[in-house]
């Protein structure tokens, strides 16, 4: 399949998502596939941009931006990372909340597009987002991650993701690479996650070879159409993850 | 409570079945495949006992070949929360019988440690009805079969003590459609593939089909004027006495 410029991507977005502020995160506007988009009925290869993960708000990358946006002050002056990036959400209410370097950071280099349409229409500078579409879970990539972090020694940091634990085999990998990051600057880890089975399962839980404790730090009650899209998960929680 | 739901590919149900020339079967190759629509339901009625919180985990199950995948990703879209698919080549799934699929569900079962399975009364294409009461069997669990509803604690009409086997009949329910972002969350959950071997079931067909035939082909009927034209002909026939 040809990949379309991000130019065409750009306007391929604008005229098929519609935009919507049903959600945690009120106060923002974003361009989603939504119920009310034909395309919510489609599959995947009706998209000309593959997987459009980056078209919805998921239940985690909800709970994740109401949290910073209700804890501003932790987040203030801050180095974030914002891992699986995807709508922009995550890096939006780290503006709002006044970090000073953000790093968004998505595998498919058309949600950083979809970032950036997102910032523009809800009238946020996007000047201290750096983008980056590299998989630092790939070896040749994993120092530019960590190194990110570099010379902040007096600055609170911190690495966020949404909606990211479906699979514990790639748990692990996330994990380890958290780890690492975490190990080397004292990095924060906050996770949004509406309760899937790698983050749960005592069985999973015991079996991952990095260790970790999980701390809740919030929990909030899904928008009705969220809860009916996603089978059963009614609440997003944020937790804090400390490795050992 | 941990549930496992059966999930067969079959030759779609909108698709007109051609037996082969050789008469050794029907014609499978080139012609569209779902999910058997009881399963669709069984799986339904899962993913809603989750819902309500009597679930913890659905997990979809399918024994066959390669493209068995495909449906298994349905399922992963339409509510299940993880995929298991014991892999078979193309050619031992044709010769499948009830009795296997029974013995497989039961390792699986008894392996991962499951609460309950739930099955599609019969798969629309071979129509046998056995795999449910076969697995109860064997692993003496009570079977709910031809279910109808699933309450619980209620006044219904057969009561089941955990774990059980129950198989889902065409009124329990609606199934969902799968829309865009639940396809898409799909292709992130485990689909975890085991080859039959590693099970140590042993799949020898206990069966041989001899010849599979068309029915025979219906007769044109034709029209009476009238009630009295109906009884004329129905006693012309000899069908009612004279």
């Amino acid at each position: 399949m040809i990949q379309p410029s991000l130019h065409a991507a750009s306007k391929w977005i604008i005229r098929n998502t519609i935009i919507s502020n049903e959600s945690l995160t009120p106060e923002f506007n974003l361009r989603l596939i939504t119920i009310a988009s034909p395309l919510w009925m489609s599959t995947p290869d009706s998209c000309p941009l593959p997987d459009p993960y980056w078209a919805f708000y998921w239940p985690g990358g909800q709970g994740l931006s109401r949290y910073i946006l209700d804890n501003k002050n932790l987040f203030h002056n801050s180095k974030i990372l914002d891992f699986g990036a995807g709508c922009g959400s995550a890096s939006m209410a780290a503006v709002v909340s006044g970090a000073s370097k953000i790093l968004a950071n998505d595998i498919d280099k058309y949600a950083l597009v979809s970032t950036k349409l997102n910032f523009h229409l809800n009238n946020l500078k996007d000047s201290k987002i750096q983008y980056s579409a590299k998989n630092f879970l790939d070896e040749q990539n994993r120092n530019l991650s960590v190194e990110y972090f570099n010379d902040s020694e007096d600055q609170n940091k911190y690495i966020l993701l949404g909606d990211m634990f479906y699979d514990s085999d790639f748990a692990e990998l996330l994990f380890k690479w958290l780890k690492r990051i975490q190990d080397n600057h004292g990095t924060r880890v906050l996770v949004g996650d509406p309760d899937r089975h790698p983050l749960v399962e005592s069985d999973y839980l015991k079996r991952y070879k990095t260790k970790f404790s999980k701390v809740q730090l919030a929990e909030y009650s899904l928008p009705g159409y969220v809860i009916k899209e996603h089978y059963g998960f009614n609440t997003a929680k944020v937790f804090e993850l400390k490795f050992h | 409570m941990k549930i496992l739901v059966g999930v067969k590919r079959v030759v779609d149900y909108a698709v007109k079945i051609r037996v082969k020339p050789d008469r050794s079967g029907v014609v499978t190759e080139g012609v569209q495949h779902s999910m058997n629509p009881f399963d669709e339901i069984a799986l339904e009625e899962a993913v809603k006992l989750k819902e309500k919180k009597l679930a913890t985990e659905v997990v979809a199950f399918s024994l066959g070949g390669p493209k068995s995948q495909e449906v298994l990703r349905t399922a992963l879209a339409k509510g299940a929360d993880k995929a298991i698919h014991v892999q078979v080549s193309d050619e031992e799934a044709s010769k499948l019988e009830s009795f296997h699929v029974a013995k497989t569900l039961k390792k699986i079962v008894e392996s991962e440690k499951f609460d309950a399975v739930f099955l599609g009364k019969q798969a629309i294409d071979d129509d046998s009805s056995q795999t449910a009461p076969i697995l109860a069997g064997l692993l003496d669990w009570p079977q709910a079969l031809y279910a109808s509803k699933v309450e619980e604690g209620g006044d219904g009409h057969m009561k089941v003590k955990i774990p059980f086997v129950l198989s889902a009949d065409l009124r329990l329910n609606e199934p969902r459609y799968a829309t865009l972002p639940n396809i898409m969350k799909a292709k992130k959950k485990p689909l975890k593939a085991i080859p039959i071997k590693d099970l140590g079931v042993d799949i020898k067909p206990q069966t041989e089909t001899i010849e599979v035939t068309e029915p025979p082909v219906r007769q044109a009927g034709g029209f009476v004027e009238d009630v009295a034209g109906l009884v004329a002909k129905l006693k012309e026939k000899g069908f009612v006495k004279a």
